[in-house]
Parts: structure tokens; sequence; C-alpha cells
């Protein structure tokens, strides 16, 4: 039987902790000049911080709701399109269509429109790119002299989440052995974790 | 013995709920940019509040008494397991809420009406007149526990204005989330004390649609507020995250109601309005 409450103390403050992280970066640490990374931004981060709040209060009960694969797909879709508005503007045309088309796309398969190979697909191309985005341009904002290393912590907490991400997808689909609270139990950690990069990341580059 | 004692009486004070109304009210205070190191009026706010509130409390624990003994979830409370004894009690009550409104009368007389306001709405009007005979007396109840907020933001500003008022209606629409939540979950307690609920009078359907319009008017209230006091951008910014939460499982509760996204709502509306009053406050 899979245990899918949040009992343990620290969870719950590790919880609120990154709730906390989440809440500080979207109040002080996003750009204020421009309009769409901001508003990009704080999608990712505002997703987080519900993300940690509805865990808190809800447990692990959340994560069997159909929507949330979709609503999961938001953070590193927020974050690359950020990165893209932000480093690469040019690329914004490309992007923001493959964003739209990716975000519909996953709902639609969510509501059984789609087959399941379809949907899975769907998703692991969403988040495959998105996350290469999130790895690799804050990369090349360095190697450009755009930004200071610091903004690596970026493509850390998206490399984190990613994992973290595909953690749970393969504990679901059975690719990964062993039970599932051993991946679960860790996820209050791994957003802590992530989000930590994050601001590490924002903060520092 | 005397510590025991506090224990229980600390215990009858409902010290979330007092806790959160205290907030509203610091909040109230704050928002209004007084200075924020102005510790000796903070502190009496805090204190004239806490006294007030908990002497209401106290008095409608001891008007209640029958009630909660009847009812599975508040039988084990102080007065109705026979920790207390009612007369004690009841001249506590009366000592604190006395405590509190003067003190708050003391410190600004406008304050003090509206603690006095917040008191009499709660005990007499709620409490004493309309809570066995009606369940909107709900709706008095949130006028109530708007009172806090009210008076800690006329105290900042000097009068009543309309950011006060908005922030009272926040709460007063945050209210009937919080007790008709609980009127679903022990519906039978309830019905077993024969205090009437909206889900025994309106049916559990009306009642979800009704917490969840409350909650979304209680965003926009809250949100409109905050707007209208020219809250720095990355709060709002924030108090919109935090908004679009409470809409989220507002409308999940609208359409899809269920006990559980019921009982999660009203979790999250009460931490959102804990949040939202923090905000206020910076």
């Amino acid at each position: 039987m899979v245990s899918l409450t949040l009992t343990s103390r620290s969870n719950r403050f590790v919880l609120l902790l990154a709730a906390a992280l989440a809440g500080w970066q979207i109040a002080h640490g996003l750009p204020e000049g421009t309009p769409l990374p901001m508003v990009a931004y704080t999608m990712g981060f505002g997703v987080l911080l519900l993300a940690c709040l509805w865990l808190f209060l809800m447990g692990l009960e959340v994560l069997e709701h159909p929507l949330v694969v979709v609503v999961a797909a938001l953070v590193p879709l927020s974050f690359s399109l950020g990165l893209v508005g932000e480093y690469w503007p040019q690329g914004m045309t490309v992007f923001i269509p493959f964003a739209v088309v990716g975000l519909i796309g996953i709902a639609y398969s969510r509501m059984g429109k789609l087959s399941s190979r379809l949907g899975v697909l769907m998703v692991a191309l969403v988040h495959g790119v998105a996350g290469l985005v999130i790895l690799g341009v804050p990369v090349w904002a360095v190697g450009q002299g755009l930004a200071r290393p610091g903004v690596l912590g970026i493509s850390a907490g998206g490399a984190w989440i990613g994992l973290s991400g595909l953690a749970l997808l393969g504990q679901r689909l059975r690719w990964i052995s062993g039970k599932m609270d051993d991946v679960t139990r860790l996820l209050p950690w791994s957003l802590l974790l992530t989000l930590v990069f994050l601001v590490i990341g924002f903060n520092l580059r | 013995m005397v510590r025991e004692r506090i224990r229980l009486y600390f215990s009858l004070i409902k010290p979330l709920q007092t806790g959160l109304l205290l907030t509203t009210g610091l909040a109230g205070y704050m928002s209004a940019r007084c200075p924020l190191f102005n510790l000796g009026t903070l502190l009496e706010v805090a204190g004239s509040l806490f006294l007030a509130i908990s002497g209401s409390t106290l008095l409608n624990m001891w008007w209640d008494r029958d009630i909660d003994a009847k009812m599975g979830r508040t039988c084990r409370r102080p007065l109705a397991a026979g920790a207390l004894s009612p007369t004690e009690t009841l001249w506590v009550g009366i000592a604190l809420s006395l405590l509190g409104i003067g003190w708050a009368w003391w410190v600004f007389p406008t304050y003090g009406g509206l603690v006095l306001a917040g008191w009499f709405f709660d005990v007499v009007v709620y409490t004493l007149w309309l809570k066995r005979r009606t369940c909107w007396s709900i709706v008095w109840g949130g006028v109530a526990g708007g009172m806090p907020v009210l008076a800690g933001r006329s105290l900042g500003v000097g009068h009543v204005d309309a950011i006060g008022i908005l922030l009272a209606l926040a709460v007063l629409l945050w209210i009937p989330t919080h007790i008709m939540t609980f009127s679903l979950r022990h519906l039978e307690d309830y019905q077993t004390a024969g205090v009437p609920t909206f889900p025994a009078r309106y049916g559990a359907a009306t009642t979800r649609t009704i917490i969840s319009i409350s909650s979304l008017l209680a965003a926009v209230a809250i949100t409109l507020a905050a707007i209208l006091l020219g809250m720095a951008w990355g709060y709002l910014r924030l108090l919109a995250v935090l908004s679009t939460g409470l809409v989220i499982l507002a409308v999940g509760a609208w359409f899809r109601p269920t006990e559980r996204v019921n009982f999660s709502l009203y979790k999250y509306a009460s931490l959102y309005m804990l949040a939202a009053m923090l905000l206020l406050a910076l």
C-alpha cells in the first residue's frame, strides 16, 4: 500500500522553506525591465510555490490529480521561455509557438484525446526541449559574456528538477524498481534543492 | 496548578483562530505605513486585541458549553469536559473583554469603538442571539471577524477608510469558508446539538458553491485593497500567485466538489489569509 501522506515534520518544514524561497524570489528577485521574461519566471516560481504549499497542506495525494502533468510542464516551459526571452530574444518567434503548442498538446493528451504513446511522446518532447534550453542557455550566456558564472545555478536547478521528474515518471511507469515511497519521500528535498539552485542562479548571474 | 489552568484557558481561546485575527489587526495597523518601529503602539494593538478577542472567545465558549458537550469534535474542550468552572470562565471572559476594550479605547477612541463593535457582533449578535436560531448567523460572525483588521487600519490612518473596509470584507468572506467547511465535515454533530447550519438548510452542494464563491470574492477584496494601498510590485506579484492558487482550488471545489477538495480549500484559504496579511504589513 502506497503511503500518500507527508506526515514527517521535517518534510513539511522543508516544503515551507522551499515555498518561502520561491515566494522571496517572486517578490524580490525578478528582472523588472523585461515584461515577458518576468511574467515567465513568475509563472515558473509561482507553480513551484503553489506545488510546495499544496503538498504541505494536502500531502502527496495531490500528485494523483490528472492535471498535475500539465501543471508540471509549466515549470520547464516558463523558465525556458524566460531564458530565451532574456538572452536570445530573436528565438522567441520559434519558442513561444513551441511552448503554446506543447502545453496544449499535453493538456489534450491528458483529456484522453491522444493515444497514450503519443501523450508520453508529447510530454517527453516538451520536457526534453525545455530542459535542454534551461541547461544550455545559461552556459551559452556565460560563454558570450552575457552573464556571470552564477547563472549556471539555473542550469543546475533545471537539471535537478528534470531528473526528479524523470524519477517520478519512471516510478509511475515502473521503470524504477522499489517502493513508491522511496522516490516520493525525497520530493520535498528535491523541490528545496531545485529552488536553492534556481535562487543562486537568479541572484548571482 | 496555575500553569495547568493557564494551559486550559489557552486552549479555550482557540489560539490559532485568535492568532490569525490578531495578525489581521496588526497587518491592518502596519498597512497604514505608520512608523513600523513605533513598537509601543504596535504592542498596544497586539495586547488590546489579544485581550478583547480572547475575552469574546471565552464568553462564546461559556455560552456554548452545552452545545460543545453534545458534539464529538468539541466535547473534550475544558468547559464541556468540566475541567474549568463555568462561573470562573464567565468572569475571566468578562475581565479580559473589559481590559481589552478599555485599553483599545484608551489608545484611540475610533480604534476602541471598532474593537467594541467586533466584540458586540461576536458575543451578543452572533453567539447569544443568532447562532441557535439561523444558519445566517455566520454573516455576523464574519462581520465580527473583520473588525480587528478594520480597527488596526483605522488606528494607523486615524479614520475608517475604503482600504480598511475592503480588508474587513475579505475577512468577512473568509469566515464562511472556515465555518461552513466545519459544518459540512461535522454535520451530524451540529444536527445532534441542534445548531442550524447551511448544509442542513440548503444542502451540501449549495454550501460548497457558497464556499467557493466567498473564497473567490475574498481574494478579489484583498487584491483590490493591495492595489489601492500601492503595494510594491514584487509583493503584488506574489499576492497574485497566491490568489491564483486560491482561485484554482475554489473553482475546483465548485465544479468537482468533494469533501477532500473542500477541506484543502479551507486549509489553503487560511494560509492565504495569513500570507496576504503579512504582505500587507510589509
